[in-house]
């Protein structure tokens, strides 16, 4: 009988809920295990270090997605809304 | 210009312009690829992205005006450019929005080969699997409905020219109704070309018949998968597409192979096989596990990453080619690049948001039932007949607005989708609700969960850093893109 007693991975600090990392990580084509140590703490369990460069490229693009839709005038994203409604109705 | 100019040109140009939605996506390379909702993109770098978005006003000048006109950045108050912004969507949505282009009747779903990976068809005997002449009659009245000035009328089986005589039939009836609607219409049979004769071929011919078959690529490997009693399949399509080209001319009959787990080892031999035999296109395409296919797809179709790792060296034996001289398109590649390159939509079925499934095409089965696209069909053959629009014979205003219609339209607004709102990838492509509803009996599971997705996205992402990186390759994308 085997026993994985090691688990490879990398401790992750982060105000970000486990919600919003799960939704980072929605296109992420890595296998991975996620814990939640403590408030702001997780664990994540991985394979090897390029898997962890991954996941932290994914996330640190979370927080860049959520700046742009800060920037971009309320204005804006309804007229874009009004003209897809637009170009699909008949 | 110097360096105070520039910054005062490119201040006063930041602050008359305001950010449009976008999405963007880290490649291979750790560049961005950024696309706008005309589905316009550009590569840029981290460093560049965080400027866009920051409305830095130390981003390069012509990298500014090149986003401005790829609809990125816009003027306040610029009506001209937002009437150019809906125009191109509107161009976009037409071909799907047009009417139902695509017209496929099922004529029988009897064939000779038992593939184990075929979805429908089996050598059934019986008139319970061939189409009734009074069903087929009303279907060819049923496609004229259609607001679509160009048609294609489908021939499917199982294989069709087993019944011949009703493919005849319904060309010719076809053929009459339109003298007087006047529509453009293309006749595709699909068949295995071993019931092909050379009469057929006359009549193919007077009516400008295109015949599509499948290839597998290599001899052993086409009959392992497609076996006959004789185990000669692979032999008699070569000789009904010889005897094709002989009496309809070189480019009358299409190919597509099926990739399943026997495939994997030979991408190379497959396209070579395909440039020996003479054609000029070929379409690598997955195992599509709908209808009895599911049943042996753990078997035989290869997982996401090893088709893509397959696709990835077919296509570069396919580029390799094209560099020898010899013009080869790969037609998988090529739908998704005119998605990417062209601001018309060719209207291929599966990469539409609203669907295409319905709204560009129809089926009319041998059972009597009219579905919304080739694929929900053949979940009926494992008795799933929830897909089905209505009945032969009514009226296709009102299979469009069918119950069952409105859902796969809402199901698959790409722009509501959690998913896909936030891809990269969502002015080309949009949720697939018929194989989201064969894989997880639901129209709307997360998408980014489906095999539509991990399959699109895999692709996608293959062909925008190859697009990226390769000039020679950007040179081929640009005449495939405008192929068809």
């Amino acid at each position: 009988m085997t026993q994985k007693l090691i688990k490879f991975g990398f401790d992750f600090h982060s105000e970000l809920l486990l919600d919003e990392i799960l939704q980072a990580l929605k296109f992420c084509p890595v296998q991975y295990d996620i814990e939640k140590i403590s408030e702001k703490h997780y664990f994540f369990e991985v394979n090897d270090s390029k898997e962890k460069l991954l996941i932290l490229n994914f996330i640190n693009d979370f927080y860049l997605r959520k700046e742009l839709n800060a920037k971009i005038a309320p204005e804006q994203k309804s007229f874009v809304d009004a003209i897809i409604r637009a170009s699909i109705s008949k | 210009m110097p360096l105070s100019e520039r910054v005062l040109v490119n201040k006063m140009l930041f602050s008359n312009a305001e950010l449009m939605p976008f999405n963007f996506k880290r490649m291979a390379n750790d560049n961005y690829l950024i696309t706008s909702v005309t589905g316009d993109f550009e590569f840029i770098s981290y460093e560049n992205l965080r400027k866009l978005i920051a409305k830095d006003e130390s981003l390069d000048i012509e990298l500014y005006l090149k986003l401005k006109s790829k609809f990125f950045l816009i003027s306040k108050n610029a009506i001209g450019t937002k009437r150019a912004l809906a125009s191109r969507l509107h161009s976009k949505k037409s071909t799907v929005l047009n009417g139902p282009a695509l017209h496929i009747i099922v004529v029988t779903i009897q064939c000779m080969h038992s593939c184990s990976y075929c979805q429908v068809s089996r050598q059934q005997e019986g008139d319970e699997f061939t189409i009734s002449r009074a069903d087929l009659f009303l279907a060819c009245d049923t496609i004229f409905e259609s607001t679509s000035e160009t048609l294609t009328v489908e021939f499917q089986g199982g294989d069709p020219l087993i019944k011949y005589d009703l493919v005849k039939v319904a060309i010719e009836y076809i053929s009459e109704k339109n003298k007087l609607h006047n529509r453009l219409i293309r006749f595709v049979v699909t068949t295995t070309l071993h019931q092909l004769t050379s009469e057929m071929c006359s009549f193919f011919k007077e009516h400008q018949v295109v015949l599509s078959t499948s290839i597998d690529g290599v001899a052993d490997l086409h009959n392992k998968n497609r076996p006959i009693a004789n185990r000669d399949a692979y032999e008699r399509t070569i000789e009904g597409l010889e005897l094709a080209r002989k009496e309809l001319g070189q480019d009358s009959v299409s190919a597509l192979m099926t990739t399943t787990r026997k495939s994997l080892d030979y991408p190379h031999e497959i396209v070579d096989a395909y440039v020996k035999l003479g054609f000029k296109d070929i379409f690598i395409r997955g195992l599509s596990d709908y209808g009895f296919a599911k049943k042996n797809s753990k078997r035989l179709a290869p997982s996401h990453s090893e088709f893509l790792n397959f696709y990835s060296k077919a296509l570069e034996r396919v580029l390799y080619w094209n560099n020898q001289g010899y013009e080869l398109i790969e037609v998988h590649a090529a739908i998704l690049l005119n998605k990417v390159l062209s601001p018309f939509d060719q209207g291929y079925i599966d990469l539409q948001s609203p669907s295409g499934a319905g709204l560009g095409c129809m089926v009319y089965n041998y059972d009597g039932y009219v579905y919304p696209s080739d694929e929900a069909r053949m979940l009926k053959e494992t008795d799933n007949v929830s897909l089905r629009l209505g009945k032969i014979g009514e009226s296709l205003p009102q299979l469009l607005s069918s119950n069952l219609q409105r859902n796969i339209i809402a199901s698959s607004l790409n722009f509501n989708d959690p998913s896909c709102r936030e891809c990269a990838y969502l002015p080309y492509c949009g949720p697939d609700p018929i194989s989201a509803y064969n894989e997880f009996s639901v129209m709307t599971p997360p998408t980014h969960l489906t095999s539509h997705c991990k399959r699109y996205m895999g692709l996608f992402d293959l062909i925008f850093n190859k697009y990226q990186d390769s000039e020679s390759f950007r040179k081929i994308a640009n005449r495939w893109a405008f192929s068809k």
